[in-house]
């Protein structure tokens, strides 16, 4: 290590000043690390696309077609299928990966970053030298949420990338919540999230491993949160089937999230689906919904144009919170450090 | 008049309101230029008291200014703080502390300082590996080089032998000189920093009990000797009667009747010690020590 680090004045190879560039030697490990795995990650997802791409190509050449397994194509189709489903499986993964990710942000930012100065009094050293502790602070989240930023927009676009070509067989619903924490720009406002949540938790707790518990936990469960209520960012559809003959289609959009089905009484009151199920007779089922005045089913959904809307919602709500903890957070270092 | 160093005023401070007061109502001066012993009990308030001028803590009550301003933006730079379990990142090299010092102070940053007192230190250790007496002139390189106007040293030489507490003394004593650094070393023994400093502050029970120039702390109090009798109007901090040979410190108010009484000035050990075994003895301030608004409010 101390080979990299040249005693004399040099110009700064990251072009950083003063307590950014003490922040990068201190955590020098654990920003290495971050940089191979957002790289690894970029890699694989590219590595998902060209792989899928070149399945499909190979696929098509063979003639066969998924919707016709005979003429001999049936291990043909079972194989792509396979290869395709892999592809999904790794892809599932890496969704995964942008949701835990803000929690690691978090718990290192409490924990490693902030607490561990503050519980082991090396902060006393920071802040007598020419840095407010303010500015000191300031460092410690701004090399990371570079980072962040840099890496997760690589890391975005290259997920985005990949999912884009792999629509066909196996895919992952514009709906589901890894289509939400991996598009646009909600992998970065999550990621400061966990940074704001992190840096408020670290300077309360002020001990380590405590620090880092909480704010893993304090992050997993904001992300747990809007993934329950994420339906309700956005004002529902609603598509209503009548039981009359005439009424009864039904007029979804293609792919719909459909959110909450249910019955409706003349009196507009709402029931859930089931009220009238398991009736062995007809008949008997018939006069169980006119005991309820059951006049029709509803619909609530959200059609696919939904999509952006509530993504940008959340992804709002997430900036607010995160900006909210940040201030916080500096304001508790002002009031008790000045 | 030379400027003050440090000035404190109606200064408090308690680390939450079960825990009571770690320093209660203090005012006193430390004038520019003066290597002073922040001396004291453990507990005493010590540490808070640096902590307070070095800015690290927000006073609950009271206010300290320091080299002439009350605004830590712009005070910081101008004074080196070295705490007592001399903090320093266990993860980087000697090398890498010192780097980080000029970062951190490039307004100021004495590169060549730096290098002359961490000279003896392996560079290329991390400091996790260096022992107690190292850490300490690691930690003292990173004062030294910042070029301050006031060093503010807790228990400094705590964990050192007594060479290397004699050489980084030395050290110290030299760099301070050349640039007219004022200095504050705090310690629980006297002896550590007898002959080094100029001035004195007795702080016990979170309070300021003695302050000012050594000599004239000393001169203000005589060691007396001779028949029990009564000591007005002479102030006593501590008596103790053998027999019928009284032996007290005092503090002369006016001339001691030098036929009753063998006078002999009393050693700076002596001093403190009776005052610590006398709490209730009145506090000393000779006239540079006392906080200037204090005066002006009297």
């Amino acid at each position: 290590m101390s080979t990299l680090a040249p005693p004399r004045p040099s110009p700064s190879p990251t072009g950083l000043r003063g307590p950014a560039r003490v922040v990068v030697r201190q955590h020098r490990l654990v920003l290495w690390a971050s940089v191979a795995f957002l790289v690894l990650g970029a890699a694989a997802m590219v590595g998902t696309r060209l792989l899928t791409d070149r399945f499909a190509d190979q696929f098509a050449a063979t003639g066969c077609s998924i919707e016709d397994t005979v003429h001999g194509c049936g291990d043909t189709v079972r194989s792509y299928l396979d290869d395709q489903y892999l592809l999904h499986t790794v892809q599932s993964w890496a969704g995964l990966a942008f949701l835990v990710l803000p929690v690691l942000v978090g718990a290192f930012t409490a924990g490693p970053l902030i607490a561990r100065e503050l519980e082991t009094g090396t902060y006393k050293l920071a802040w007598s030298q020419s840095v407010t502790p303010a500015r000191w602070l300031t460092a410690k989240l701004a090399v990371p949420a570079a980072l962040l930023l840099a890496g997760l927009s690589v890391l975005t676009a290259a997920f985005t990338w990949a999912r884009a070509r792999t629509g066909s067989e196996y895919s992952i619903d514009w709906y589901d919540t890894p289509a939400f924490v991996t598009t646009g720009a909600a992998p970065v406002a999550y990621a400061l999230l966990g940074l704001g949540v992190g840096a408020l938790i670290g300077l309360l707790v002020r001990r380590t491993v405590a620090a880092l518990s909480l704010a893993a936990l304090a992050t997993g469960a904001v992300i747990t949160v809007l993934a329950s209520v994420r339906s309700a960012l956005w004002p529902l559809r609603t598509t209503v089937l009548g039981m009359s003959a005439d009424d009864a289609t039904i007029t979804l959009p293609i792919n719909p999230w459909v959110v909450r089905t249910g019955q409706f009484t003349s009196g507009g009151e709402r029931l859930p689906v089931d009220v009238c199920w398991g009736m062995d007779v007809e008949a008997e089922q018939a006069r169980c919904m006119a005991d309820h005045h059951i006049t029709g089913m509803f619909i609530d959904y959200h059609p696919a144009s939904h999509f952006w809307p509530l993504q940008l919602v959340e992804t709002g709500i997430l900036l607010v919170l995160a900006a909210l903890a940040l201030t916080l957070a500096f304001r508790l270092l002002r009031r008790r450090h000045g | 008049m030379t400027g003050a160093a440090i000035e404190a005023n109606g200064l408090g401070m308690t680390y939450g309101r079960k825990r009571g007061w770690a320093l209660r109502d203090c005012s006193f001066r430390l004038p520019a230029g003066r290597i002073c012993a922040l001396v004291g009990p453990n507990g005493a308030g010590k540490s808070t008291l640096l902590a307070l001028a070095a800015g690290l803590l927000r006073p609950t009550e009271g206010t300290v200014r320091v080299l002439g301003s009350t605004d830590r933006a712009e005070i910081r730079p101008r004074v080196a703080y070295v705490a007592q379990d001399k903090p320093l990142y266990p993860q980087l090299t000697v090398a890498d502390t010192l780097w980080a010092g000029r970062e951190l102070n490039p307004a100021t940053w004495d590169a060549d300082a730096a290098d002359r007192i961490a000279a003896p230190l392996p560079r290329d250790a991390k400091v996790r590996t260096l022992s107690g007496g190292q850490r300490t002139r690691l930690a003292l390189a990173l004062a030294l080089a910042k070029r301050p106007g006031l060093m503010l040293l807790d228990e400094p030489m705590a964990d050192l032998d007594p060479l290397a507490r004699h050489q980084l003394m030395g050290l110290l004593m030299a760099e301070a000189a050349e640039h007219s650094t004022t200095i504050v070393m705090s310690s629980h023994i006297l002896t550590e920093l007898e002959g080094a400093c100029d001035y004195l502050l007795l702080v016990d029970g979170g309070r300021v009990r003695l302050g000012g120039e050594s000599e004239d702390v000393v001169a203000a109090h005589a060691l007396v000797t001779g028949q029990v009798r009564d000591l007005a109007p002479h102030t006593v901090i501590e008596s103790r009667t053998t027999g019928r040979q009284l032996t007290a410190l005092i503090r002369p108010d006016g001339p001691v009747d030098a036929a009753a009484w063998d006078v002999a000035e009393p050693s700076l050990e002596e001093l403190l010690l009776a005052h610590l075994r006398s709490p209730d003895a009145p506090p000393l301030l000779t006239p540079s020590a006392h906080a200037r608004e204090a005066v002006a409010a009297a």
